[in-house]
């Protein structure tokens, strides 16, 4: 009797549930079909609740901020937001690649001061095209802008497509990332630019330096007593192979290793600000064809390729015009793997590649382009040893093997510490005023732990904690403007949410539902209650990137009211009033 | 003898199987790969990184291929850190593992079974209470959130010690090896007090004082043996908590350049074959760890002995 009674009440609670699973499916929004829909988008009938499920990251930021905007969209719109967190590269290259999610958190930060590298990434077959978007005006406005011939012209163009890209609703952008760093007052030469670029050969070491008195800093100051410069820019470091290179830090050992046709300007990270064109390389002499397509780069003979024996820096060979031949074409021919190969192609047009003689490089490019002087000082574009490769292959990079040609040399490498040891036969310190004091020795600590490369900065252990390696945000908030040895600038970045267009998928096949998201949020008020380092911005290209500004009324603002009525015209229901 | 040996090596063999199979598959039903990349790369260059790694054969044929190289103790090259070989990585970060973990054992088993003593001689008085109080600190209190407070108040505060770092000066081995160390003193110590208290009441330690030994004697040439049994046997325990999560942590978080950092960065960016090759290490170590312990407790205890009375 007991076990019949316990038999049945566990049936009646099942059917229970069957029945109630049965009756709350129907109520999802982005299942509804509306019978008289003449706009061909997949509205709900009877104006019903805007549901979605919202992809991010875990970490520091994206949950909380999926947490906001979840708060936003409830109280300006309405809207039921599900935030659902997973591993970032599982969203970027599991779920957007295929197009299965509905909304999510995206973000890109430049690879150069290009706006072509922003906006080529809504182009149709570009794998970060998460949302596929395929708009012909998009296209052709992009591609003019590619083709320009002067970069004022080109803005005009991105400007034009930007508008396009932001009317389609399937992009809500966010905020515009910044960087900070930690640098000690006796260290000159590292400027906190838009780029996130420091070349190290800049930095110098004032040990004569004294403090002045009233001046705020974070961390204990004491002069070097030598020319040993202590850093952290980043974890891990995959490779220091140029042709492989990914992450911005094993970027900035890289040029510090091995020197391409051109040199970045130290303080706007790219072409110097009043000459428009990059500091001299490599290349001593650089000679372009009537139009525009056929470069050639006549290469200093006072360059040679240098490693440590025995610890003393040796000469090994002079560097050819072969090694950049080598370089270049090993990134153009798929079979390598080069990871910006394609970019090579793709952004930067170049088809091919010769030597004439030792010292001549010629490049062949698909179309002029007012780009590819800009970028001659890309990881890709630098020099490879081919002897070295063709002996070692991938092992070629490890300390015992490795030769270079710029201002430092590897001494050592391991997991946790990296060293570099000034190179004495490069040609710039000749040049160069203040030389002598370039840091002799740079121990490069290698480490993820944002928190105790910090506490190390602040105890004195570290002399510059930067890029790859940013102090933590509650300290960026509180020392902002008041520590002399806090530096926050706004980079080439760009954070936004995405929207899936595709019906059998979610809701935003219609525009205005992107759009209403879009203006539902108060960006600012998100930034400023989580006391995050960004920027809040309602336009997609980062603000200032080679000039580049957007449209006039381009551009997303908080504007509730303006939410509620694109919400309302397509099809949902939304609260009236609140939020204003 | 002979036979007892060859058992456990067989014991050892077949869990070593099992359990590298269980990782392999696990490593690569579960979701993304070794591409997956902060930004997506594009298809043509993950077509040539599939290939390079043999990613694009079929997972029978990926895993007898790892099982054949396994035998002849050959990991493969790291996809991650190019140009090394897994091996390498292995050998060039186990030796700050074993210095900072047994480092680790080593004080946590001397302060703790003194301590233990300590505490077991002066039974329910103030010293006992005070030794059992730190204990429960010990236990309690995780390294993850022991380590930060350690940094705090001996480097950035009195700055006794760096914040991080490994292989300048011995002051950098001092916050490691305590924050590792700190939790197995507190538990061995509690341990042995346990344990000296029970053999402290037993006939035999009687007898010795009533001969007139003293209290020295009494505890360190009789009790000692019996009262250390249960702490040799937590010693596997400690030693498998210290290989399997403990370098894991302090490694991160004093920037230890040893196989608890390549294991989970290798872990984190699905390095396959050094995932592979660092557990493979972790088990084996735990092995004969074990196995050495067991012949430990052989030597303590004669009852355990084949044909011990």
């Amino acid at each position: 009797m007991r076990t019949n009674r316990i038999f049945s009440t566990l049936a009646s609670i099942m059917a229970a549930g069957v029945f109630l699973v049965a009756c709350s499916g129907s109520d999802s929004a982005s299942s509804g079909q509306r019978p008289d829909d003449k706009s061909g988008f997949n509205a709900p009938a009877d104006g019903k609740v805007l549901k979605f499920v919202f992809n991010h990251g875990t970490g520091a930021v994206q949950p909380v901020v999926a947490r906001a905007l979840q708060v936003q969209w409830q109280e300006v719109l309405g809207a039921e937001m599900q935030p659902e967190g997973m591993e970032y590269a599982q969203l970027v290259n599991g779920l957007y690649p295929k197009h299965d999610f509905v909304s999510g958190w995206n973000g890109w930060i430049a690879d150069y001061p290009g706006v072509y590298n922003f906006l080529g990434l809504h182009l149709p077959g570009n794998v970060n095209n998460a949302e596929n978007f395929n708009n012909p005006r998009y296209i052709e406005l992009v591609a003019q802008g590619f083709a320009a011939p002067d970069v004022a012209t080109a803005n005009g163009f991105y400007s034009e497509a930007e508008a396009e890209l932001l009317k389609s609703g399937l992009i809500v952008p966010l905020f515009q990332g910044t960087s900070a760093h930690l640098k000690k007052p006796y260290v000159t030469g590292i400027y906190a630019n838009n780029g996130d670029v420091h070349p190290l050969r800049h930095v110098r070491l004032d040990k004569s330096w004294k403090p002045n008195e009233g001046t705020t800093f974070f961390g204990k100051v004491d002069p070097p007593k030598e020319l040993t410069f202590r850093m952290c820019a980043g974890s891990k470091i995959s490779t220091l192979d140029p042709g492989h290179q990914l992450e911005s830090w094993g970027v900035l050992y890289g040029d510090a290793l091995f020197e391409g046709l051109g040199n970045n300007d130290p303080m706007t990270g790219t072409v110097a600000e009043d000459s428009r064109q990059l500091l001299p390389g490599m290349a001593e002499k650089i000679e372009v064809s009537p139009d525009g397509k056929t470069y050639a780069f006549t290469l200093r003979t006072d360059s040679s390729w240098v490693k440590v024996v025995d610890g003393k820096v040796k000469k090994v060979r002079s560097v050819n015009a072969s090694d950049f031949a080598f370089a270049w074409q090993r990134c153009l021919d798929k079979v390598n793997g080069c990871e910006y190969g394609p970019m090579m192609i793709d952004d930067l047009g170049i088809q091919s590649v010769e030597t004439t003689g030792a010292n001549t490089f010629i490049v062949h490019l698909k179309q002029a382009s007012s780009l590819f002087p800009t970028l001659l000082a890309f990881p890709i574009l630098q020099p490879v040893p081919a002897d070295l490769v063709k002996q070692f292959g991938d092992s070629w990079v490890l300390p015992e093997n490795i030769i270079s040609n710029g201002a430092y040399v590897l001494e050592s490498q391991s997991q946790t510490e990296l060293r570099l040891v000034k190179n004495p036969f490069y040609w710039w310190w000749k040049v160069s005023s203040d030389a002598d004091k370039a840091p002799d020795l740079i121990i490069a600590t290698i480490s993820s732990n944002s928190q105790a490369i910090q506490d190390s900065f602040a105890s004195g252990q570290l002399d510059w904690m930067g890029l790859g390696s940013r102090p933590v945000p509650e300290m960026i908030a509180e020392n902002k403007g008041r520590a002399a040895d806090l530096e926050v600038v706004m980079t080439y970045s760009s954070y936004w949410i995405v929207l899936n267009p595709d019906p059998a998928r979610g809701p935003f096949a219609d525009p205005r539902v992107g759009q209403a998201l879009g203006y539902a949020i108060d960006r600012e008020a998100i930034v400023a209650s989580l006391k995050l380092p960004d920027h809040p911005v309602g336009t997609f290209v980062p603000v200032g990137l080679n000039g580049y500004k957007p449209k006039d009324g381009v551009g997303y603002t908080y504007d509730p009211a303006k939410a509620r009525k694109l919400l309302s015209e397509a099809g949902y229901s939304v609260p009236s009033g609140q939020g204003e | 003898m002979f036979y007892s040996i060859l058992k456990k090596v067989g014991i050892a063999l077949l869990t070593i199987l099992v359990a590298v199979t269980v990782i392999f598959f696990m490593l690569r039903l579960a979701p993304g790969g070794p591409m997956d990349m902060s930004r997506p790369l594009p298809p043509e260059v993950k077509e040539v990184l599939m290939a390079k790694w043999g990613l694009d054969k079929p997972l029978n044929e990926q895993y007898l291929k790892f099982l054949v190289d396994l035998i002849h103790f050959d990991f493969g090259p790291s996809y991650h850190n190019q140009g090394r070989s897994v091996k390498s990585l292995i050998l060039e970060g186990l030796p700050p593992t074993m210095l900072i973990g047994g480092l680790s054992i080593l004080v946590a088993t001397v302060l703790g079974v003194f301590a233990g003593i300590f505490a077991a001689v002066r039974h329910n008085r103030p010293a006992d209470y005070t030794i059992m109080a730190l204990a429960m600190f010990g236990v309690a209190v995780p390294e993850f959130v022991l380590g930060p407070v350690l940094i705090l108040i001996f480097a950035l505060g009195l700055n006794w010690l760096p914040v991080q770092g490994y292989g300048n000066s011995w002051k950098e081995l001092v916050l490691p090896v305590a924050t590792l160390s700190l939790y197995y003193v507190a538990v061995i110590s509690r341990i042995t007090r346990g344990k000296m208290i029970e053999v402290l009441q037993m006939d035999f330690i009687r007898t010795a004082r009533g001969k007139g030994l003293s209290e020295m004697g009494v505890i360190f040439g009789h009790a000692l043996r019996g009262g250390i049994s249960a702490t040799v046997t937590y010693l596997g325990v400690a030693i498998a908590g210290i290989m399997t999560g403990g370098t894991l942590v302090v490694e991160n978080l004093y920037n230890v350049p040893g196989l608890g950092r390549y294991f989970i960065d290798a872990a984190t960016s699905r390095d396959y074959p050094l995932v592979m090759g660092t557990s493979i290490v972790f088990l084996v170590s735990l092995i004969i760890m074990n196995n050495i312990v067991e012949i430990i407790y052989v030597f303590l205890d004669p009852r355990l002995r084949k044909g011990g009375k």
